[in-house]
């Protein structure tokens, strides 16, 4: 599976000297996923945004969820969410049939991509091919690394430094729309920059 | 014969350890403690599994994932992270995460999407885990 998004859950901590911990969750994203507090006791769900407990012993049940202000929580936790690093990003590029052609739209996609690498340093970047399932999956499995390679070849070429490369092919193990065997989908034949 | 070598070559790659990240921002001073040995950290360094980070007053690191999580800490913090294996071609996942104290933010990546269950990240007083996907339910 391919994702197109990575924010799922944000989180922030804080523990004073009483060793005292307190959870917010900060964004859910797209997906509105929630984080589950556990003590020995019991837990809580928070599952929106600015939504809090305080932990105060093992031995506890996690406070009552409260919510803190945007306020509160950009002075208290300041100096964390400044040196938080940009989310990772993924660029999908699509393929014609049964080789390294990129389809004309995803030519600009891969500029895009290699402009947001060329703005990262450090950066590590995992380039991963993928197939439909019309012919064999060991067939597929060479098509989709020889797309990846052609992909991290033209990454080269630029000589923009990376920190580092993986390089890999799933063949059609890893569809990004579900399909019967023997089925042409242009969606599936692609390759994922996964750029950090 | 053959099996032995087969089994201690696995355990030896296994304590190799390999790189689940790498540092992206930092301010002040951050030590590392990898193994017996105590490290400074810099922007580009590779974090592994094991790694205890470590920051001083007026210090901060942000940390990036293999599968795109990220990581900052604040001052005065101490964060282990113990495991981090997110294997989407081997349907391998296992997060574990154990903060001591501190401040810290944490954004699940691609783990988040595909083995949320599998994170779990201590705080002393307890587990911090993610839940799987909210949905809609409509009955007519």
């Amino acid at each position: 599976m391919i994702i197109k998004w990575f924010m799922v859950v944000g989180l922030l901590f804080f523990m004073g000297c009483s060793s005292k911990s307190t959870v917010v969750l900060i964004e859910n994203g797209k997906t509105q996923n929630a984080v589950i507090v556990t003590t020995d006791k019991g837990s809580q769900t928070l599952d929106s945004v600015g939504s809090f407990v305080n932990l105060t012993a093992k031995d506890r049940l996690p406070s009552e969820i409260k919510i803190m202000s945007k306020k509160e929580i950009a002075e208290r936790f300041k100096e964390v969410i400044a040196i938080t690093p940009n989310k990772a990003k993924s660029f999908i590029l699509y393929f014609e049939q049964n080789g390294v052609e990129l389809l004309p739209k995803s030519k600009q996609i891969l500029l895009d991509a290699i402009d947001s690498i060329a703005k990262r340093t450090p950066c590590m970047v995992d380039i991963i091919g993928h197939t439909d399932t019309t012919g064999s999956n060991q067939a597929n499995m060479v098509v989709s690394l020889k797309r990846a390679k052609y992909i991290a070849s033209v990454l080269e070429k630029r000589g923009i430094p990376l920190e580092s490369l993986l390089i890999k092919g799933y063949g059609e193990e890893d569809l990004l729309v579900a399909t019967p065997d023997n089925q042409a989908e242009v969606r599936n034949r692609n390759v994922e920059i996964f750029v950090k | 014969m053959k099996k032995t070598v087969i089994l201690l070559f696995i355990l030896f790659s296994f304590a190799l350890g390999n790189a689940v990240g790498m540092v992206k921002s930092i301010t002040g001073k951050v030590e590392l403690k990898r193994n017996k040995s105590i490290l400074l950290l810099s922007v580009g360094k590779s974090i592994e599994a094991g790694d205890i980070l470590m920051t001083k007053r007026k210090s901060s690191i942000g940390i990036i994932f293999d599968d795109g999580s990220v990581l900052a800490l604040g001052e005065n913090s101490i964060f282990a992270i113990n495991k981090f294996i997110v294997q989407p071609d081997k349907n391998r996942y296992d997060v574990d995460l154990n903060m001591t104290i501190g401040k810290a933010s944490f954004t699940s990546g691609k783990v988040g999407k595909l083995a949320p269950e599998s994170v779990k990240f201590h705080v002393p007083e307890g587990v911090i885990g993610i839940r799987g996907t909210k949905f809609l339910v409509e009955i007519d």
